[in-house]
């Protein structure tokens, strides 16, 4: 064993003490801001919501880079607009939880998000064909538009102030707003400090983990990573 | 000696010759499989000791990944795809690799990676520590660390590096100079009350903070948020911050010292000078790199794993050291194939072949080990019988038909037997679908969110000095033992340590632990 351990140290000799003149400057870091700055305020809008799961209150917290929802029983879900795309979160708050799908594994399994669909809650084509009318919608100018959308009839209420709806109905569906206020950004958005983050990616690596696999088992909501609704 | 190595290069040149050409007859197919007989006859061992080694891990790549990739790289070249071959099938020496892990018949990568560098099989879940240790428990795994090649090589003045498309805290990077109880622990942020209570430190940390020579030369990957604090904005994407809860900017920290520089983006990689930096940390996205498909797209632009493989060996190169130990993963074929997405799969498949191709070109045949292999395999299928040249992502066509199922409809070539791309129902009418696309997902046969890893086993393909050892069907630890003895100092070493090698009997017991190398290093001089 001493033979061995002797080898080793003169086999390894002094620690390498590294050669001078790598110019750090040279490599200096510079951000790229291609998402825009954090919002000071956010609207919160709250809703009716019905469709075929029955009817609940549809809590929604947005700026113009981040989209938060949330619905008694389900995971928290949260669009952010990032450098590559539009990110998805799912924060499981009850179990300390956090899946994030960041825009090239949502590319990956064919959920991608168009950010001008997800921002509204509408799809922006539907949104396009409103047109100003009256009367006002809880204090803002409202456009409107009914008729038939990808074969199922549709009806909006566009508010262009907050571009959210004040009532959208598609199919069985019906999403109708109660409340909207403006709030600081800082407070509207539900945190995760102290969330457990995963990639969504990693999923299928934690066959040891309980949440992971209920979550490979079950996906929860997984296909609303694409639409809010 | 000189004859020797003659023979040797005659025998390469005529094997990696003897591919099939494109012209197909009798005549050429007789010729071209004589030809590579005659050259596995001729093929003589080198039998020298391993200035270098590399290891590439493509993450998932089971041989129909290996095969499906081999076939599109050859229709994306414009033949029929076939009979391509990609850059490491044509290493003269291939063995396969039985994956299974101590607790798990299908491994994860974390008892796979830690086989191949440790030199012994482990539990599911735990990297770079024996089957004693416990999943996600910290005490369990004291003093239970296994020295890894990357540990030895550098203990013994070699230079290291490491390079992954996935997080550079990820299972396989990790198992190269990390030890833990849980492969999850890659920041503070995800280390458990009891872990640190009982003081294990998580994975970034391990690779900042790594004990042996003066440390890793290169480390280029992903994982940036895992290095840099919660208190800290990301400098690609604005509004996202760092993981870590400790307050440390160990990326600051890593270049902070002598000849050492960090990059995040494709500039400042394009402009590292190999001959100045001697330890080169690059982290190039907040997790894991991007999909090759999707490189060109990446706002803070990424370099290729083939341009971060070159970049490796220049600066592993430009050290001065002996010799170096470097591995490079292929990260994202497993998260694509659990996306159930056979596109991007193959494309990262092919980015790897590009990469070793890379390697050869910079490293000789005559000193440098050379390995590729897969840790585990995926339940993906190349199935149906598709004509010579079918589109390798289309629709099966036999005899210039599109097969149908007995309800008449169309089905692909490629398939899971789980996964996401499980549709509810009767299957799908793809008669209209563009199964090319590259965001089309493969049917799968059991619906599950994430598609999963398969037990079969995988390949192993090696050129150079030792390549020779791989022979028949081996389990995966045996990887270690090749690239070990192979090494010009490593083997030594090791012979002495365990005997075994005609020398010496054994002083110690097999394995090396950490703690045991530690002693041996003692007085260490802080790089």
């Amino acid at each position: 064993m001493r033979t061995a351990l002797l080898m080793l140290m003169l086999a390894t000799g002094p620690a390498w003490a590294g050669s001078p003149g790598v110019d750090h400057d040279a490599i200096a870091v510079t951000p790229v801001d291609t998402a825009p700055a954090p919002a000071a305020e956010a609207w919160i809008a709250t809703y009716r919501l019905h469709d075929a799961r029955g009817t609940r209150e549809l809590v929604v917290a947005c700026t113009d880079d981040t989209i938060e929802l949330r619905v008694a029983g389900d995971p928290v879900r949260v669009w952010q607009r990032r450098a590559d795309g539009v990110e998805h979160r799912q924060l499981f708050l009850d179990e300390g939880r956090e899946v994030v799908f960041a825009p090239g594994d949502l590319r990956a399994i064919g959920r991608e998000a168009a950010w001008n669909d997800v921002r509204g809650l509408v799809p922006a084509r539907v949104v396009s064909r409103a047109a100003a009318s009256t009367p006002r919608v809880l204090g803002h100018d409202a456009r409107r538009v009914h008729g038939v959308d990808d074969d199922a009839r549709a009806e909006l209420t566009w508010l262009d102030d907050a571009r959210l709806p004040a009532r959208y109905m598609r199919g069985a569906m019906q999403l109708t707003l109660r409340t909207l206020e403006r709030v600081p950004a800082s407070i509207a958005f539900t945190s995760d400090d102290g969330l457990r983050a995963m990639d969504g990616a990693d999923l299928g690596d934690e066959s040891l983990d309980p949440f992971a696999r209920r979550f490979i088992v079950q996906g929860f909501r997984a296909a609303s990573t694409r639409a809010p609704l | 000696m000189r004859q020797g190595l003659t023979l040797i290069a005659t025998a390469l040149a005529t094997l990696f010759a003897a591919a099939p050409t494109h012209a197909e007859n009798p005549q050429q197919w007789y010729r071209d499989g004589a030809a590579t007989a005659r050259a596995g006859a001729q093929l003589r061992a080198n039998r020298r000791p391993a200035k270098n080694v590399i290891l590439f891990v493509g993450d998932g790549m089971g041989l129909s990944t290996v095969a499906a990739a081999r076939i599109l790289d050859g229709q994306l070249r414009g033949g029929k795809g076939e009979e391509n071959t990609l850059s490491f099938e044509k290493f003269p020496y291939v063995s396969l690799s039985k994956t299974y892990s101590v607790d798990g018949q299908t491994p994860d990568s974390a008892p796979t990676m830690t086989a191949m560098m440790t030199g012994i099989k482990t539990n599911q879940g735990v990297i770079g520590v024996t089957q004693d240790v416990r999943y996600n428990d910290c005490a369990s795994s004291r003093g239970k660390g296994v020295a890894t090649l990357l540990e030895m090589s550098e203990a013994m003045g070699l230079a290291t590096g490491i390079v992954s498309t996935a997080r550079i805290t990820h299972a396989t990077p990790a198992a190269t100079y990390s030890h833990t109880a849980n492969r999850d622990w890659e920041s503070d942020a995800e280390l458990t009350a009891e872990a640190k209570s009982n003081g294990c430190k998580d994975i970034a940390r391990q690779l900042v903070e790594f004990p042996f020579g003066d440390g890793l030369e290169v480390a280029l990957g992903g994982g940036r948020s895992y290095f840099i604090p919660a208190t800290a904005n990301d400098p690609e994407d604005a509004g996202a911050r760092g993981r870590r809860k400790d307050g440390r900017d160990l990326a600051g920290e890593w270049a902070s010292k002598p000849a050492s520089a960090y990059v995040w983006n494709k500039a400042q990689f394009d402009a590292i000078d190999p001959r100045r930096t001697h330890h080169l940390l690059g982290l190039f996205e907040r997790s894991h790199m991007e999909y090759e498909y999707d490189r060109p797209t990446d706002a803070g632009k990424e370099p290729s794993l083939a341009e971060m493989t070159s970049k490796a060996i220049d600066v592993l190169e430009g050290s001065g050291r002996q010799g170096y130990f470097l591995m490079v993963e292929g990260g994202r074929i497993d998260h694509a194939h659990h996306a159930g997405n056979a596109a991007r799969a193959l494309t990262d498949a092919i980015a790897l072949s590009d990469a070793v191709k890379a390697a050869t070109r910079k490293a000789s045949l005559d000193d440098t080990l050379i390995i590729v292999t897969a840790d585990h395999s995926h339940v993906f299928t190349v199935a149906g019988y598709p004509d010579r040249g079918n589109d390798i992502l289309g629709k099966v066509v036999t005899d210039g038909k599109v097969a149908l199922d007995r309800n008449g409809r169309p089905y692909t070539t490629l398939g899971y037997a789980n996964g996401p791309g499980y549709r509810n129902g009767t299957r799908p009418d793809l008669a209209l679908v563009d199964t090319g696309n590259m965001n089309f997902l493969q049917e799968a046969t059991v619906p599950l969110e994430s598609e999963t890893h398969a037990a079969e086993d995988v390949g192993i393909y090696a050129r150079g000095p030792g390549a020779q050892a791989f022979q028949g069907v081996v389990e995966q630890n045996t990887i270690f033992h090749v690239m070990a003895q192979s090494e010009q100092r490593v083997g030594p070493f090791l012979c002495i340590l365990f005997g075994g090698c005609g020398r010496t009997p054994a002083r110690v017991q097999p394995p090396l632990m950490v703690g045991t190398l530690l002693e041996a290093m003692q007085p260490r001089t802080p790089r």
